[in-house]
């Protein structure tokens, strides 16, 4: 399905990153699931943030999802979360007019001290319903290829974005910020993994 | 047993709950670790029903030992008639917690045929079952059996089915569809579904043309789609009286600039000239509606596509699969059943035996041919109608180009441009140079 499900900015400090706004449609997603899920995509966006050096770009594909990450010269830094059918192109041009148009909105002097809920900035939820279809918001950016020169890495799953003697089930099992319930969601959707199986 | 009570309380609660909630909009199993809280684990809020997982353990052993006392008594029709009435709460919550036993379904379809379920409410759980397990095969076959019968029933007394049925499995099917990936299961019964109810309904085609269009749009790189999509095509060359979709008309006259697009019959003879005597009115106007589908899908569906989402092999394979019927039907028009294009996969499709036997030697020869060396000579030596017909220059000229400008691509894209190439050059017998 040609999707994006979750779309954040978050600031990278020197050890760690912190969220400035997040938007996420997950509307797929089981009623009683949504808040794990919801945890688990920001878990993910800070970890991958973290991962990426400052003034590059990074796309991860980690099963039926695309994870794309730019993090800027400045230390901002944003992320998409796809399914693996949206055209990689339109979210890392997304990713770069969010956040001029969010450094142009909010002072880059206080991003280091800010937190999620002092941030306004509404433009980030409308943002994302409107690209969910790429046709429209092509026409709406009218650019084709005009993405900066930096070069995309690209990975093949999480893996190889962790540092080395990482692995995420420790990472998982370690952080603060998920909840007990999304911890137990994690591992037993990680057993079932529905779209391969034929049942 | 130890838990008895507590499973039967968990059952009871959930049977209350759908029994009063006619709006439940899914259930679902939500994980936990155990039961910290000790409070009920069954969650409902605002029209969401789950349960936790914890008590799956307990619960489903209870249910288990229950079923199976009864399950041969049941069978025989040798059950008392209350328990026959308190069974279907345990059974519903059996199902929930595993949807792949068929055994709890067969039960379910004796509890029906005894008069003790009603239809309705066995549709709405079978679709809260699918809302968890969307790809499960029982549960549609469930839908399947209970269908039938209605139909049954109804073409008994003579009265025409419901469009409501149809609507009702055509959301259900969907929603499914969205919910998992390559999900088969629901496509099968969607097809299943247009098989049975579009002799009732067939306008009803015209609007999955659109659905899936638009479908295909949102998952483009999910082979069920195309799929079905393919099964509607074929609907509309077995089916004569099939309305034309006056859109595709417009948008194909358009996009191969054309001005006549008054007269669909002009389209025709443009693209393969008049048509033989012994064709009847109903014949031409099939051809009219199977050519302008196929051309929508080439000129405009397909275009649309990739344009915005390449490196998708499923999407060539659509293409290829256009592309044959074209070449198909045009051989079929043009009453020429020894063309070249019949060396296809689908070779099967449409032509009699008699040449089938006498060119058979050729056939395979070239096709082994084929798969070590380039041996499209062959070919050349025998130009038929169907190559000195408009339709072949539009075709190949598109086709050039297509390729051409896909190569620009990436190297995936560019590799599926070559390999689909090769398929008309070799396969087809489309001259490109």
């Amino acid at each position: 399905m040609v999707k994006l499900y979750c779309l954040s900015i978050l600031y990278k400090g020197p050890t760690t990153a912190t969220w400035l706004k997040s938007a996420v449609d997950l509307q797929g997603v089981s009623f009683f699931q949504r808040g794990s899920v919801h945890e688990f995509m920001q878990f993910c966006c800070k970890t991958v943030v973290e991962r990426t050096i400052a003034a590059s770009r990074q796309s991860v594909k980690q099963g039926e999802y695309f994870c794309h990450v730019y993090v800027r010269a400045d230390n901002l830094a944003g992320v998409v979360i796809s399914d693996h059918e949206y055209p990689q192109r339109v979210s890392h041009t997304l990713l770069t007019k969010v956040l001029d148009e969010f450094s142009e909105k909010i002072p880059s002097s206080s991003w280091p001290n800010l937190q999620e809920k002092d941030v306004t900035f509404p433009q980030l939820t409308s943002y994302l319903a409107k690209y969910q279809n790429p046709r429209e918001a092509d026409v709406l950016t009218k650019i084709q290829s005009e993405l900066d020169e930096t070069q995309i890495i690209l990975h093949s799953n999480i893996q190889a974005v962790l540092n080395r003697g990482e692995k995420l089930d420790d990472l998982v099992a370690k952080s603060e910020e998920l909840g007990i319930q999304s911890k137990a969601f994690y591992t037993t959707a990680r057993k079932t993994n529905s779209c391969c199986n034929f049942n | 047993m130890e838990y008895s009570s507590m499973s039967e309380r968990i059952l009871r609660s959930l049977e209350s709950i759908i029994k009063n909630d006619l709006e439940l909009e899914d259930f679902t199993i939500v994980p936990t670790e155990d039961n910290s809280k000790n409070k009920s684990p069954v969650l409902y809020e605002s029209h969401h029903l789950g349960l936790e997982s914890w008590c799956v353990k307990y619960v489903y052993q209870y249910i288990c030992t229950e079923l199976f006392k009864v399950r041969k008594s049941l069978a025989e029709k040798k059950l008392g008639y209350l328990i026959g009435e308190n069974l279907n709460y345990i059974l519903m919550g059996g199902l929930f917690i595993n949807p792949d036993v068929n055994t709890f379904w067969n039960m379910k379809r004796e509890l029906v045929e005894s008069d003790k379920l009603g239809y309705e409410e066995e549709f709405r759980f079978s679709k809260l079952i699918l809302t968890r397990k969307h790809k499960s095969n029982e549960a549609f076959a469930y839908r399947r059996w209970l269908l039938k019968r209605i139909l049954e029933k109804m073409s008994k007394n003579g009265i025409p089915p419901s469009i409501g049925n149809l609507e009702n499995e055509l959301a259900v099917t969907s929603a499914a569809a969205d919910g998992s990936q390559n999900n088969y299961h629901a496509w099968t019964h969607r097809i299943w579904c247009m098989e049975h109810f579009l002799p009732y309904f067939p306008d009803i085609l015209a609007r999955e043309m659109h659905f899936s269009e638009k479908w295909i749009n949102e998952h483009v790189s999910e082979n069920t789609g195309y799929h079905y999509r393919q099964f509607l095509i074929n609907l509309f060359k077995s089916h004569r009286q099939l309305v034309m979709i006056p859109r595709y008309f417009h948008e194909v006259t358009k996009r191969l600039n054309l001005f006549n697009d008054d007269e669909p019959i002009q389209l025709l003879i443009f693209l393969l000239g008049k048509p033989p005597k012994n064709k009847s009115l109903e014949d031409i106007s099939k051809y009219i509606n199977i050519m302008i589908v196929l051309l929508y899908e080439l000129l405009a569906v397909i275009e649309n596509i990739n344009d915005m989402f390449t490196e998708h092999e499923c999407l060539w394979l659509h293409r290829r699969y256009i592309l044959y019927n074209l070449v198909q039907i045009a051989d079929e028009y043009l009453g020429e059943p020894n063309n070249t294009a019949k060396q296809g996969k689908n070779a099967s499709i449409c032509f009699n035996h008699e040449s089938q036997s006498s060119y058979g030697n050729a056939v395979t020869n070239i096709v082994n041919e084929n798969c070590e060396a380039k041996q499209p000579k062959i070919f050349k030596s025998q130009p038929n109608k169907f190559q000195s017909s408009n339709l072949y220059c539009v075709l190949t000229e598109r086709e050039k180009e297509f390729i051409t400008r896909n190569c620009a691509g990436s190297a995936t894209q560019m590799n599926l441009a070559r390999r689909y190439e090769k398929w008309l050059k070799l396969i087809v017998g489309f001259d490109l140079t």
